[in-house]
């Protein structure tokens, strides 16, 4: 309890009061001399005359090394299931970094440099031709039943005499009568040379995960990387009120990709050398206290050279889950650069905050993709089949007999030089209406020229166009932008208020519109007609080939460029979407923040978000799809010629929309929870956790079933997480010389001293299941097509499990010509979770003042959690169902170290 | 004003210097007063020489490190042309700048008009400058401990961004292309080092450091960062806020130059011994206090 002060303290105040004013002016003066000798004024002497300081005395930096050896990992599961002991794995990432002044204090260098040398092992488990097979051997073929596989010899095909059109077709009224091969067996005579070179550069089954023969090859093969990297920073202030800063930065590297087979016919991913070059240069001019301008310069320029000299193969694909050879694109150079030019205006008014942005931005793709140079060859089982029947025939057989159902070339004389430009203005207000709520308004108008190539070589189907072929509308047409300029407005709005005025306690909202341009796709679609795609197409796929291996691809049959308005007809056409539509994206939130004693913050969000006329590609949008009425002619459909006249545009096969066919929709709806604890005694932690449901019609890995109706694809966006969890923490034990706990001050305190550990984890509940049928005979109408459900049977199960994750007889495989009336995803069914743990723990050793060794050892999945693969989802119907339905064959993950050491000086 | 107070204003000013032996040790106090304060060092009996507390001088050492959002900024001038007029007139103040290096923008006075002049003429912009120059605002604090006999404390004042640093902390990615780097997985590494560092050089001075943030940043790095701000405020006796909204930079501001104000300081001889680091323990009966624990001593 204080005790007043009586009169004659305050008469003695008054002089004491002097004394102190005499005091505080002691105190500035020694301030103004500290401040001096120290070189905080401008009228230093060590400003002006500049003691000198040579460079190791103000210089700071690290250097680092980071290293991961199989040695220090646990086996993978997935490769302890298939029998291995260890999965190769050598890295070294080693850099360092120098910082510090270089003329005086008022320029400032960094340089850091790092590389990366990496050896790793990847496996893969797939499906080959088992050995019979590759002789032309199918008497050990079984379906996913474990039922002989029956394929039929094309040669012996002939008409039905007994036929009745009006019945469907089935193995009692069959349309073509055809001869099973004698024992299941190819003659050698019959088979295809070229399939046979094929087959011996293909590998041979050493894996039986099964079921039956299925998931027989499992391989391991190393990727490599190996890749350098600098970045460079000046800083420099010109002078009170303007200051100028550089950044470059440089990479270059080399990854070798894995390989799924060892020889000409990998189908695995491209080596890739590359180089990527950024330059930054931003200019700040500080008007007055309350205006800056900021001028930016942003150069960017990265280079792909994606090829694998002298093993180009033609790309095999094989229905159903068979290995391919050969791949798409075995040739790839790329190069982006990007230009950029932005100022940014800030000044206040009042108790306005306003910020103006003007951008403009061009862009450069340069690109040499041809797909197919040697040709791409489906096969599928229809050439061996009993025309009309499921489950029979087989795509290998067909493959052996040289049929393909389906084949393409590239003819790609030269790459395309896309452009394209773009600017964008931004206004921006942050008005403090009250000190209890301010809001946030800004107003965008973003304007993007179409894409232009810099020699016109550019081409589209246009629609409105008649083709010379068969007079109806869609032919080629060359030249020019394709696509008009677009303008579109965007907008924002937030507030952030204190409903009680404790400013502890924060309510925050928000809404945005924005639209999305048309990016510049790394690809040379758009060129047909300077480029060429010759395409072969089956009459019939169950009947005739569309070409045999053995007579290769047929030539282009005219020279390039060739813009005549047919030139993409019987081809998969390229289509640019004529209007350019934007992908619009509105996002609306509220939150609740309150900070709580203790340093404890807990937050709360509630998010929607939605997007219309998305981009989608062409597994979800095919304008020249047949409607799907035209199920009723059902095996007519299989004839070519008779489909193509279902088409709405009969002159193309399909078109290529890329992926900018703007016509997908998504609803996002969540809901979340943030905790943070924050604690001078060295933790930090925070935890969130996020119920989300999103729909869609579009995503997915197969594709939509029916294209005219988007609202019957609406369901769970198949990459939709619902519950999320992740914790973060890090912590400094509270031990060592300078903590509550073992403050050794002798020997000791070298062990106990600067230990931490921080600490990552993340639980995810599983994506929805998307199902699909194993047979799909609708004539080709249909690419996605979906199951049916069983009324009255429960898909889920009480006690699941990886031998059986869902109910698989709560589904069936549709009628021939029929839809499935099952969700493009399931809404209940989730594949399983998965669980990541990760730690690190640090021991930091203070060599001197401004010295230390950190000393680093991570354990990324240091649990060594085993995560589920996803269950098999092709269901079979009743009369030959896929016994694997349901269950999952396996789990993956394994724990990694990596020790690190960084010297800090 | 108590009589102690009284009588401690008319007594000869404290003998200069932090001289070996000699510590002092800010007290921030909750309820109560330490006026029979005793003392530990490392747990051995260490003597009281001396107590000052908030009616004794005080010089503030304001220090502005803004180089982002005018709009931050501009509340957080309100708020600080605000505190500095409610400064007792034994209480002075001084700004200077962060960046690029520590500068004088206005030598020590108890003229509010000409704080709040030297405030609006401070134009930030630029990088952050906290990190580089809380160790010579510490320095010249300790300075000017030993020289005078008024309280010192520093304020930092700052809307810093960790990536807008002139020396690199984020440990950005430099080969794009290495898709499997796991040496970022835990990108603050690079701040809690620096913030470590900055602890450790800190614990050898003794002025109390207060930071006002007045931009909170949700992400990894910023978040290691504020909290970093955190340690080191505490570890020097001094205490940071973190800002979450406009709103609450005035009262931010207002606390601290309240809890800085109110803040006392407790001077022990130190007793013999040969230790660097030392902890110091401090009991009063009645008062609630929180103080500084931990110093690094020169013996």
């Amino acid at each position: 309890m204080q005790k007043s002060v009586p009169l004659a303290g305050w008469i003695l105040l008054l002089p004491c009061s002097l004394w102190a004013q005499g005091e505080l002016q002691k105190a500035a003066e020694e301030f103004k001399a500290a401040t001096r000798e120290l070189g905080l004024r401008a009228d230093s002497p060590a400003r002006s005359a500049g003691k000198r300081q040579y460079p190791w005395q103000t210089w700071h930096g690290r250097l680092s090394y980071n290293l991961r050896n199989d040695l220090l990992d646990a086996v993978p599961h997935e490769i302890a299931q298939r029998g291995g002991g260890k999965n190769l794995l050598r890295r070294g990432q080693f850099g360092f970094n120098v910082a510090g002044p270089v003329i005086g204090k008022s320029t400032f260098a960094s340089l850091s440099y790092e590389g990366v040398r990496e050896r790793i092992g990847r496996n893969s488990l797939r499906t080959v031709a088992i050995m019979p097979e590759r002789r032309g051997d199918f008497s050990q073929t079984v379906d996913s039943a474990g039922d002989p596989q029956q394929i039929f010899d094309p040669a012996t095909t002939r008409l039905n005499p007994d036929f009745d059109p009006a019945q469907p077709v089935s193995t009692s009224n069959l349309e073509y009568i055809r001869q099973p091969f004698p024992g299941s067996v190819i003659p050698s005579s019959r088979l295809d040379p070229a399939a046979l070179r094929g087959v011996s550069l293909y590998p041979e089954p050493n894996a039986d995960a099964g079921p039956f023969f299925r998931n027989n090859y499992f391989v391991v093969s190393p990727e490599t990387n190996k890749a350098d990297g600098m970045i460079i920073k000046v800083d420099h202030t010109v002078d009170e009120k303007s200051r100028l800063s550089l950044s470059l930065s440089t990479t270059n590297g080399f990854a070798a990709a894995s390989r799924l087979m060892p020889t000409i016919a990998d189908p695995g991913a491209n080596d890739r050398i590359y180089s990527a070059r950024r330059g930054t240069v931003e200019h700040i001019l500080t008007l007055s206290p309350r205006t800056i301008n900021t001028l930016t310069l942003d150069l960017a320029t990265d280079r792909s050279d994606s090829s694998r000299p002298g093993e180009i193969f033609p790309d095999y694909r094989f229905s159903g889950n068979y290995l391919g050879m050969g791949r798409a694109n075995p040739v790839q150079l790329t190069a982006h650069n990007t230009y950029s030019l932005s100022n940014g205006y800030s000044t206040r008014i009042g108790k306005h905050s306003l910020r103006a942005v003007a951008r403009f931005t061009h862009y450069q793709v340069h690109a040499f993709l041809p797909h197919y140079p040697e040709g791409r060859y489906t096969f599928g089982p229809g050439y061996t089949s009993l025309p009309g029947i499921n489950n029979t025939g087989y795509s290998f057989a067909s493959y052996l007999l040289g049929a393909a159902e389906y084949a393409e070339a590239s003819v790609f004389p030269s790459p395309s030089y896309w452009r394209r430009n773009a600017a964008s203005f931004v206004l921006r207000d942050q008005y403090e209406i009250t000190k209890r709520l301010n809001v946030n308004i800004s107003a965008n108008l973003d304007i993007s020229t179409p894409r232009t190539e810099k020699y016109d070589r550019i081409s589209t189907v246009r629609l409105d166009v008649i083709n010379p072929a068969n007079g109806r509308p869609g032919a080629l047409v060359a030249g020019g932008a394709a696509q008009p300029t677009r303008t579109r407005p965007g907008t924002s709005i937030g507030f952030a208020w204190n409903p009680t005025g404790n400013p502890k306690s924060v309510v925050r909202g928000g809404y945005s519109l924005s639209f999305q341009a048309v990016p510049l796709y790394t690809s040379q679609w758009g060129t047909q007609g300077f480029n060429g795609t010759p395409t072969s197409i089956s009459t019939n796929t169950q009947l005739a080939p569309a070409i045999l291996l053995r007579d290769g691809m047929p030539s282009l049959g005219r020279p390039l460029p060739d813009l005549r308005p047919d030139f993409a007809n019987n081809t998969v056409a390229d289509l640019v979407e004529p209007t350019a539509t934007q992908p619009m994206y509105q996002s609306a939130s509220l939150s609740y923040e309150r900070e709580l004693p203790g340093q404890l913050i807990v937050a709360g969000t509630l998010a929607h978000s939605r997007g219309q006329r998305l981009f989608v590609s062409n597994s979800a949008a095919n304008p020249n799809a047949i409607p799907l009425e035209n199920l009723r002619f059902r095996d007519e459909l299989n004839n070519e010629l008779f489909r193509r006249e279902l088409r709405p545009y009969p002159q193309f096969q399909r078109f290529d929309v890329f992926s900018a066919w703007p016509l997908g929709n998504y609803k996002r709806n969540a809901g979340s929870m943030r905790v943070e604890k924050r604690s001078t005694s060295g933790l930090g932690l925070t935890a969130t956790y996020e119920l989300s449901r999103q729909m869609d019609d579009y995503s997915g890995p197969y594709g939509v079933q029916d294209f005219y109706n988007r609202q019957a694809e609406w369901s769970l966006t198949a990459y939709n997480v619902p519950h999320r969890v992740s914790l973060s923490y890090a912590y400094e034990l509270p031990i060592g010389s300078k903590k509550s706990l073992m403050a050794y001050n002798d020997w000791r305190r070298y062990l106990v001293d600067g230990w931490s550990i921080s600490g990552m984890s993340t639980l995810l509940s599983g994506e929805p299941i998307a199902l699909r049928p194993q047979f799909n005979n609708t004539g080709g109408l249909v690419e996605a097509l979906r199951v049916n459900v069983v009324p009255g049977v429960d898909p889920s199960l009480s006690n699941r499990s990886p031998d059986l994750w869902f109910n698989p007889a709560a589904f069936d495989n549709p009628e021939n010509f029929t839809l499935g009336d099952g969700p493009r995803t399931h809404p209940t069914l989730r594949n399983p979770a998965s669980q990541n743990h990760d730690l690190s723990v640090t021991k930091r050793i203070a060599i001197d003042a401004e010295r230390a060794l950190e000393l680093q050892a991570t354990g990324f999945n240091f649990v060594n959690n085993a995560n589920w693969t996803d269950p098999d989802p092709v269901i079979g119907p009743a009369s030959t169902p896929n016994v694997n339905a349901g269950r999952i064959i396996g789990s993956r993950g394994g724990r990694v170290i990596q020790v690190g050491l960084r010297l800090s000086f | 004003m108590t009589r102690r107070h009284l009588l401690a204003l008319l007594a000869p000013p404290m003998p200069e210097g932090a001289a070996p032996g000699r510590l002092r040790v800010p007290v921030l106090v909750g309820q109560g007063e330490p006026a029979n304060v005793e003392a530990t060092v490392d747990g051995k009996p260490a003597k009281v020489e001396r107590l000052k507390g908030p009616q004794d001088d005080l010089l503030v050492l304001i220090v502005l490190d803004f180089s982002g959002d005018i709009s931050y900024v501009e509340a957080a001038r309100t708020g600080l042309e605000a505190a500095v007029k409610e400064l007792p007139p034994h209480a002075w103040a001084t700004v200077l700048r962060a960046q690029d290096g520590l500068r004088v923008l206005q030598d020590p006075t108890g003229s509010a008009e000409e704080l709040v002049a030297a405030m609006n003429t401070y134009t930030g912009g630029g990088k952050a400058g906290l990190l580089d120059t809380v160790e010579d605002a510490a320095k010249l604090g300790d300075r000017l401990l030993m020289k005078t006999a008024a309280r010192v404390a520093v304020l930092y004042c700052t809307d810093s961004s960790i990536y807008n640093y002139r020396e690199d902390y984020t440990n950005p990615v430099i080969n794009s292309s290495d898709s499997r780097d796991l040496s970022r997985r835990f990108p603050d590494q690079l701040v809690r080092e620096k913030t470590q560092k900055l602890i450790s050089s800190l614990l050898n001075r003794e002025t109390p450091i207060w930071i006002v943030h007045i931009h909170y940043r949700v992400d990894t790095i910023n978040e290691a960062y504020q909290r970093g701000l955190q340690q080191l405020a505490e570890a020097t006796g001094g205490e940071a806020a973190i800002c979450r909204g406009l709103a609450e930079i005035p009262g931010a501001l207002a606390n601290a130059f309240r809890r800085i104000r109110d803040h006392w300081s407790v001077f022990l001889e130190l007793p013999p011994g040969k230790s660097r680091n030392i902890v110091v323990g401090l009991t009063a009966p009645d008062c609630d206090m929180t103080y500084r624990q931990r110093f690094s001593v020169k013996r």
